[in-house]
C-alpha cells in the first residue's frame, strides 16, 4: 500500500494508494462554533499545482502557496524532487483579500450573497496570478502580485516630511496653502510656473533631484480586482470556466450560458438559453458547466434530470442544440419519488487531456467517455448506504446538497465527498477495485472501511448520539458509516500534477497526500 | 534634503509625487513629465529619469498607460533624436505588462519612436527588441534542457547574470512570460525595413516562431500583425516565408487565431500579384468559407468582396461567387446576416450577369429568411443593387422582393427598405412600388412603437422628395398631421420638425395651402401640450415661410386664439395679484420674429399659471416652479409693453435666459428698473418673493435652478434656439440682442 510501489507493481492495475494526512488549516478548537461566513465554498488548484485558492461564504478568497515552489527555481525544485521522491506537497497562507460583498439588487429587490459560488485561475503572466471569482451574480477578475515594498527617501521638499505626503500632494493640484507655509507664500505661482511659459534653464536645474526608492527584499502580496463582469445573470451562477484560448470564459446560471471576453466586463454572449417561453414548462435547469480542456470550440453541461450536454461553439451562434448527449439511460431498479432528485447533477469535471468527462449525481459518481454517448464508462456509489435514509434526506433537505467531484492528474482516480465529513476515492482503470474512504481529520484512514456500501444501520443512531455527546471533537466520535447530515464535505480539489487533495470540512481546510 | 528654490517649489513637488500615495497624484506627475524632463534639463532626463522610469513600472495601469503614452512624444525632452533610443528601454519593459491597453500604447510609442529614429540607430536599438523575446524563448529551451540535466547549476545561475532571463520562477514560466513576445510581434514592421540582410533572415525567422507560439495570446498578436509586417516584407520573401507563416496561422487550432488570419487575408492579398493570390490566398478562403465554425465563416463573409478585387474577375466568377453563394445560404443567422450585408458590395464587382444568375436566387431566400435580422440586414442594402442590375432587371428580380421585404412583419425591415428607396428610384421610379408603400408606410406610422414611428418620420421628407408633392398630398399630408397629436412628446417634436423639412421641400406656397390652415386649426386644442406643439411647428415654420407671411398669417392667428384668451382668463381671475400681472402684458402685440418663439414659452408660461393658480390663493409664497413663470412672464410684459415701465431682473429669479435673449433691448437705468421692480412688489405679495431674489447679490449665474415645471415643457422649449439659428440672416438683431441680454445677465 505504498505509492512508491505504483510503478514496479506487476499488472496494469495501480495499487491503491495509501493516504496520509498533510496539512490543515483553520482547524477547529473544541466546542468552537463555526461561524457562517467562515464556511468554505469553493476550492481550487492552479494549472502548475503551486497555489491554491479557497473562497467562503463571507466573500473572502484566501490564497494558499506551495512552500516547496518558492524561492527556488523550478529547475532547482525538480531537482530536489528527484532526491527526494516522496516529498509530498506542503503549502502555506499566502494572502487572502475580500473579494466580494453583501449587495442588495434595488431593481429586483433581492439580496446578493456575499457567497464564492467557483473559483477559477486564469493564465499567469509576468509573475503574477489571476482568478476569477463569482458569487451568485458578479465575476471578478482579479490579479494578485508579489509587490515589492518600496520606501521613498530623499525627496526634494523636506517638508513633505513633516506636513505629511498628503498635504503637500494636495498643493500642486489646487495651489493650496501648504505651499505658503514652507516657502514663505507665492501659492498662484504653482501653477502659473507650470503653465509652458515658465522658462527653464536649458540646462535644467541642478538642485532638483528624483526621488530616491530602495527597494526591500521583502515583498507583500496585493490583490487588485482588475475586472467585474456583472449584470448577465438573472438567475443565480453555479459556474465559471476558463477557455484554453486564453481569452474568454464562460458563466452558467440556471437556465443561461454566457461567454465573456476576459478583457471586455460590459458585454457578454448568450451562447445557452433553455429557457422555456412559459416558466411552468421548465423542466430541467442547468447545474454545472465546464469548457473542455483543450478544446476551445467545445464544452459541456449538466442539467438537473442527470444528463450532459457537449456542444460545438463552431456550430451555431447560440447553441441550444447540443452535439452530442449523455444520459444514463439504464433505468434504475426501482422508480420511486426521489429518483429524479438524486439523478441531478451536482458537478461535472473534465479529465486532463479532455476525453473523459467526470459527473457526480446525489449517490453515485459517473465517468463518461466522450466518444460514448450510450452510457457511462463506470459508475462509483458513494453512499449507497444512506438510499433507505433518502426520505429524512429530503425532509431536511440534504438531498439538494450539491457535492463536487475531481480527477486526480493522471486521470486513474476520482474523488468526491460525501456527509460525516468523509470522502471517496475511487480508482477508475478497469478492472480497479479501489474504493477508499476518508474523513476529513487529521488521521483519515481512522475509519476505512473496504466495503463502502456496508451497511450500518444498528450503528449510525448510535455515533450520532455519540458525535454530539463528544461535541465535535475528532478523537472521540465513532466510526463506521456513521451519517451526520450536517457535516457534509461539498468542495474538494485534486492537485494536478500529485496525489494530493484538498477538502473543505466546514471552516477547515485539509489536505492529504499519497 | 536639499532646500529648493522658491520658483522652483512646485516643480519640486511634481517630481516628488511621482512617488506619492495617492495615484491621482502620481498620474498628474506623468501627465507632466515633460516640465520635469524640462526643469532637470536633456541630461539628466537621459542619465535619471528614463531610468528612475525603468525601474518603477510596477505602478498602477493608469499611471503606466500614462507613461507610455508620454514616453512616445518624448524624443524632444532626452535631446532630440540621436538619444531616441534611451526611452526604448522604459517602453519594452511597458510592452511586457500584463494589460493590453498598456502594451498596445507602449507598442504605439515604441513604434512613433521608431519611425522618427535614423536608420542605423534602428538597427541597433530596435532589431535586438524584436530579437528579445528570442533569447527568451532561447532560454526557455535551456531551461528544458536544465530541468533535465539538473546538476548543471552553474551554467544556468551564468545564464541568469545575463540578466535576459526573466522567467526563472516557475517551471511553467514558458507560458507565463508570454506578453514581451505579444508585444514584439507589434513592432517588426518598424524594426525590419532598416535591419541588414542577415538581420532581415532571422527577424523573418522569429516571426515565423511567433507563428507557432505556444500560447494562443502570441500566435493571435502574430495573425493580426501579420499584414503590417508583410507590407515590409521584400516580394520575394513574401510567397516563401509569409506564405508559410500565413498557412500556419490558418490552420492553427484555436478558432480565435483562425479568425483573425481571415481578416488578414484580404491585407495580403492585396500585397500579392493575382496569379499568386490566386495560387495562397484564394483556397485559402475558399477552405474557410467551409470552415467547421459559424465565426470564421462570419468573418469571411465580411471580408469576401474585398478579396474578389485582389483575384481578378476570373476566378472570383469560378471560385468566390459560389463560395459566396454558400454563404448566403449559411446554416447560422449571423453568417447569413454578414453575408446579406455585403451583397450590394460583393454585387457591385460583379457583372450584372453573374449577379443575376448566382446571387439574386439566393437573395430571394434571403427575403423569406426565418430570422428578422438577415432580412433586415438585406433591406438596408437591397436598394443599393437597383443601379448594379439595371431597370430591366431590378423590375423583373428585385421588385419582387423589395414588395415582400415592405410587407415584412418586422418594422425594422420595413424601415431599411424606405429609408434607401431614392437608390430605386432613380433606376426605375417609384410608381410601381408606390401601391406596396403606402400601406407600409401608414402601417409603421401608427405602429405602437413609438421609437418605429419617429424613424419612418425621419424619412417622410425623403419619401415626400421621392413621391412628389401629388403623391404625398393624397396620402400622407394626413399622417403628418396626425403625428402632431402624438401622446409622445418625440414624436410630437418630430413632427413639428417635419412640417419645417417639408415646407422646405416643396416651398412656402405649397406649405401656406398644405399646412398651415391644418396646423392653425389645431391651434384651439384644449390640452397645453398639444397647443405647445402647434406653437412649436409655427416657430419652426416662420423662417421658411418668410416674414410676410408669418406676420400676417401666424402671428395673428397664435396671438388672437392663445395668447389672449389666456390673459383674458387671467384677468377675470378672482386673485388680484395674478390680474396684476396680467394688466401688465395685455394686448401688446408682437411685430418681429423673435416674439413669436417668447409667444411660445408666453403661452407654456401662462398655462402653467392657470393650471396652478390655485396654489397662489393658499400660499403667501410663490411656488418654486412657478418664479420661472410668473417671472418669465413678468419680464416678457415688460418688454412687450415698450412702455418706459419696465423691469429688469437678476438671470437668478428664474427667467428662462432664452426670453431674455430674444426680448432683450437697451440697457435700461438701474433705478428705473429698481423703481418698477419695487412698485410691482409693493403691489402683490408674488413679486416681493421675486425682490428678494433679484436684490441678492451671489449666484449671479444661477440659471440652472431655474427648474423646469414640467419635462414637456422644458423639452419643447429646447428646440427654439435651432430655429433662431436657422433665422440668423433675416434676424440679425437676435444676435445683438442675445450679446445684450449677456451682458445684463453680469
Amino acid at each position: 500500500m505504498n505509492g512508491g510501489d505504483e510503478a514496479g507493481a506487476s499488472g496494469d492495475l495501480p495499487q491503491p494508494l495509501d493516504w496520509r494526512f498533510s496539512q490543515v488549516f483553520g482547524e477547529r478548537s473544541a466546542g468552537e462554533e463555526v461561524q457562517e461566513v467562515d464556511i468554505i465554498s469553493a476550492i481550487e488548484f492552479d494549472k502548475s499545482g503551486d497555489h491554491l485558492a479557497t473562497g467562503d461564504r463571507g466573500g473572502r478568497v484566501v490564497l494558499f502557496e506551495r512552500t516547496d515552489s518558492k524561492n527556488t527555481s523550478g529547475a532547482r525544485r525538480d531537482l530536489e524532487g528527484t532526491d527526494y521522491p516522496l516529498r509530498h506537497p506542503e503549502f502555506r497562507y499566502k494572502t487572502e483579500f475580500q473579494s466580494h460583498e453583501p449587495e442588495f439588487d434595488y431593481l429586483k429587490s433581492l439580496e446578493i450573497e456575499e457567497k464564492i459560488n467557483k473559483i477559477r485561475w486564469s493564465q499567469t503572466a509576468n509573475g503574477a496570478l489571476f482568478l476569477l471569482s463569482t458569487n451568485d451574480k458578479t465575476i471578478k477578475f482579479w490579479k494578485v502580485q508579489d509587490k515589492k515594498i518600496k520606501k521613498i527617501c530623499d525627496i526634494n521638499t523636506d517638508s513633505s516630511k513633516t506636513l505629511g505626503n498628503g498635504s503637500v500632494a494636495s498643493s500642486s493640484n489646487s495651489n493650496s496653502t501648504n505651499a505658503c507655509l514652507t516657502n514663505g507664500g507665492l501659492p498662484d505661482k504653482v501653477n502659473n510656473s507650470l503653465s509652458n511659459d515658465f522658462s527653464l534653464p536649458p540646462g535644467g536645474i541642478p538642485l532638483l533631484r528624483l526621488p530616491v526608492v530602495t527597494t526591500s527584499h521583502e515583498t507583500s502580496p496585493v490583490a487588485r480586482c482588475r475586472r467585474v463582469y456583472t449584470h448577465a445573470h438573472d438567475y443565480h451562477i453555479n459556474s465559471i470556466s476558463n477557455n484554453s484560448d486564453g481569452e474568454t470564459f464562460i458563466s452558467a446560471d440556471d437556465l443561461r450560458i454566457n461567454l465573456w471576453n476576459l478583457e471586455i466586463s460590459n458585454q457578454s454572449f448568450n451562447i445557452v438559453d433553455v429557457k422555456p417561453a412559459n416558466m411552468e414548462d421548465l423542466t430541467e435547469v442547468i447545474t454545472s458547466a465546464e469548457f473542455h480542456p483543450t478544446h476551445c470550440n467545445t464544452l459541456a453541461y449538466s442539467s438537473s434530470k442527470g444528463s450532459i450536454r457537449l456542444i460545438d461553439l463552431r456550430q451555431s451562434a447560440l447553441c441550444d442544440s447540443h452535439s452530442k448527449l449523455f444520459e444514463d439511460t439504464e433505468t434504475p431498479s426501482s422508480r420511486s419519488f426521489f429518483t429524479e432528485i438524486i439523478a441531478s447533477i451536482s458537478d461535472i469535471k473534465f479529465a486532463k487531456e479532455g476525453r473523459y468527462i467526470l459527473s457526480r449525481d446525489y449517490m453515485t459518481l459517473k465517468l463518461w467517455d466522450i466518444n460514448m454517448d450510450s452510457g457511462p464508462v463506470s459508475t462509483f456509489q458513494v453512499h449507497e448506504h444512506l438510499r433507505p435514509k433518502l426520505c429524512d434526506l429530503y425532509e431536511n433537505d440534504s438531498i439538494f446538497d450539491k457535492f463536487e467531484c475531481c480527477l486526480s492528474g493522471d486521470g486513474l482516480r476520482v474523488s468526491t465527498g460525501s456527509y460525516s465529513n468523509l470522502f471517496r476515492v475511487f480508482g477508475v482503470s478497469p478492472g480497479s477495485t479501489e474504493s477508499t474512504t476518508l474523513e476529513a481529520s487529521k488521521n483519515p484512514m481512522r475509519r476505512q472501511v473496504t466495503t463502502p456500501s456496508r451497511p450500518s444501520r444498528s450503528l449510525s443512531s448510535i455515533t450520532r448520539v455519540v458525535r454530539r455527546g463528544a461535541a465535535e471533537s475528532p478523537g472521540v466520535d465513532g466510526n463506521g458509516n456513521s451519517f451526520d447530515h450536517t457535516t457534509k464535505l461539498l468542495h474538494l480539489a485534486w492537485h494536478p500534477t500529485e496525489n494530493s487533495i484538498a477538502c473543505a470540512a466546514a471552516n477547515s481546510l485539509y489536505m492529504y497526500y499519497a | 534634503m536639499s532646500m529648493v528654490d522658491e520658483p522652483l517649489y512646485p516643480i519640486a513637488v511634481l517630481i516628488d509625487e511621482l512617488k506619492n500615495d495617492d495615484i491621482q497624484l502620481r498620474l498628474n506627475s506623468i501627465r507632466r513629465l515633460s516640465i520635469i524632463a524640462r526643469a532637470l534639463g536633456e541630461e539628466r532626463t537621459r542619465k535619471e529619469l528614463i531610468p528612475f522610469l525603468s525601474e518603477n513600472n510596477d505602478d498602477d495601469d493608469e499611471v503606466l498607460l500614462a507613461m507610455a503614452e508620454e514616453l512616445g512624444v518624448f524624443i524632444p525632452y532626452v535631446g532630440g533624436v540621436e538619444y531616441a533610443f534611451v526611452l526604448l528601454p522604459p517602453l519594452e519593459t511597458l510592452s511586457t505588462v500584463e494589460e493590453t491597453c498598456v502594451r498596445e500604447k507602449a507598442v504605439d510609442s515604441l513604434c512613433r519612436i521608431g519611425a522618427q529614429m535614423r536608420e542605423n540607430d534602428l538597427v541597433e536599438h530596435f532589431a535586438p527588441l524584436a530579437k528579445e523575446i528570442d533569447r527568451l524563448k532561447l532560454f526557455t529551451s535551456i531551461l528544458v534542457d536544465l530541468r533535465e540535466h539538473p546538476a548543471d547549476i552553474s551554467g544556468f545561475s551564468a545564464l541568469l547574470g545575463c540578466g535576459c532571463v526573466r522567467d526563472h520562477k516557475s517551471r511553467l514560466s514558458a507560458g507565463e512570460w508570454f506578453t514581451a513576445r505579444v508585444s514584439a510581434c507589434g513592432i517588426f514592421h518598424i524594426a525590419y525595413p532598416s535591419a541588414p540582410d542577415p538581420l532581415k533572415t532571422e527577424l523573418r525567422s522569429i516571426y515565423g516562431q511567433l507563428c507557432q507560439d505556444d500560447m494562443p495570446m502570441v500566435r493571435r498578436a502574430a495573425a493580426t500583425n501579420l499584414g503590417k509586417f508583410a507590407a515590409t516584407i521584400e516580394s520575394a520573401h513574401l510567397k516563401t516565408d509569409i506564405m508559410s507563416m500565413f498557412e500556419d496561422l490558418t490552420q492553427d487550432d484555436q478558432d480565435s487565431v483562425r479568425l483573425l488570419a481571415v481578416e488578414g487575408c484580404a491585407a495580403l492579398g492585396k500585397l500579392l500579384e493575382p496569379q499568386d493570390c490566386v495560387a495562397h490566398i484564394l483556397p485559402v478562403i475558399v477552405t474557410f468559407s467551409q470552415d467547421k465554425s459559424w465565426r470564421v465563416r462570419y468573418m469571411v463573409a465580411n471580408q469576401l468582396y474585398e478579396l474578389c478585387e485582389a483575384v481578378g474577375p476570373e476566378p472570383t466568377r469560378t471560385d468566390l461567387v459560389p463560395a459566396y453563394a454558400r454563404l448566403l445560404r449559411d446554416n447560422e443567422a449571423e453568417v447569413r446576416i454578414a453575408a446579406a450585408g455585403k451583397v450590394t458590395k460583393f454585387c457591385r464587382i460583379l457583372n450584372p450577369e453573374l449577379a443575376i444568375q448566382h446571387i439574386l436566387p439566393c437573395v430571394k431566400e434571403l427575403s423569406s429568411d426565418s430570422s428578422q435580422h438577415v432580412r433586415s440586414a438585406l433591406a438596408s442594402v437591397i436598394m443599393g443593387m437597383a443601379p448594379v442590375l439595371g431597370k430591366d432587371a431590378t423590375i423583373e428580380h428585385l421588385l419582387p422582393i423589395f414588395l415582400s421585404l415592405l410587407k415584412d412583419e418586422f418594422p425594422d425591415v420595413r424601415l431599411n427598405i424606405i429609408s434607401k428607396l431614392d437608390q430605386v428610384n432613380q433606376v426605375i421610379g417609384i410608381d410601381l412600388l408606390s401601391q406596396s408603400l403606402l400601406p407600409a408606410i401608414v402601417e409603421l406610422a401608427e405602429d405602437r412603437h413609438w421609437r418605429v414611428r419617429l424613424a419612418i418620420i425621419e424619412y417622410i421628407p425623403l419619401l415626400a422628395s421621392q413621391l412628389g408633392v401629388g403623391f404625398f398630398d393624397d396620402k400622407l399630408g394626413a399622417l403628418c398631421m396626425q403625428w402632431l397629436q402624438d401622446k409622445v412628446h418625440s414624436i410630437r417634436e418630430a413632427a413639428a420638425n417635419n412640417l419645417k423639412r417639408l415646407a422646405e421641400e416643396f416651398g412656402p406656397e405649397w406649405a401656406m395651402q398644405h399646412i398651415v390652415p391644418q396646423v392653425l386649426e389645431m391651434i384651439n386644442n384644449p390640452h397645453y401640450l398639444y397647443r405647445m406643439t402647434i406653437l412649436r411647428a409655427v416657430s419652426l415654420l416662420a423662417p421658411v415661410m418668410g416674414s410676410e407671411i408669418t406676420c400676417s398669417k401666424l402671428l395673428p392667428a397664435v396671438v388672437e386664439n392663445m395668447i389672449r384668451p389666456c390673459l383674458v382668463e387671467l384677468s377675470e381671475d378672482p386673485d388680484v395679484d395674478v390680474r396684476g400681472i396680467v394688466d401688465l402684458g395685455v394686448d401688446q402685440v408682437v411685430k418681429d420674429q423673435n416674439t413669436l418663439d417668447v409667444l411660445f414659452f408666453i403661452h407654456g408660461y401662462f398655462t402653467l399659471c392657470l393650471d396652478r393658480i390655485h396654489l397662489f390663493e393658499h400660499s403667501r409664497d410663490c411656488p418654486e416652479e412657478l418664479l420661472e413663470a410668473v417671472s418669465g412672464l413678468l419680464f416678457a410684459a415688460s418688454r412687450i409693453d415698450l412702455a418706459a415701465r419696465s423691469i429688469e431682473l437678476r438671470s437668478n429669479c428664474g427667467v428662462d435666459p432664452k426670453i431674455i435673449q430674444k426680448l432683450s433691448t437697451r440697457h435700461p437705468p438701474k433705478e428705473v428698473r429698481m423703481k418698477a421692480l419695487k412698485e410691482i412688489a409693493a403691489e402683490n405679495n408674488i413679486v416681493l418673493k421675486l425682490e428678494e431674489a433679484s436684490t441678492s447679490t451671489e449666484g449671479t449665474s444661477d440659471v440652472s435652478k431655474a427648474k423646469p415645471t414640467s419635462e414637456d415643457e422644458r423639452g419643447e422649449g429646447c428646440g427654439l434656439s435651432d430655429s433662431v439659428k436657422r433665422g440668423k440672416k433675416k434676424y440679425k438683431d437676435v444676435a445683438d440682442a442675445a450679446q445684450a441680454a449677456s451682458c445684463l445677465a453680469m
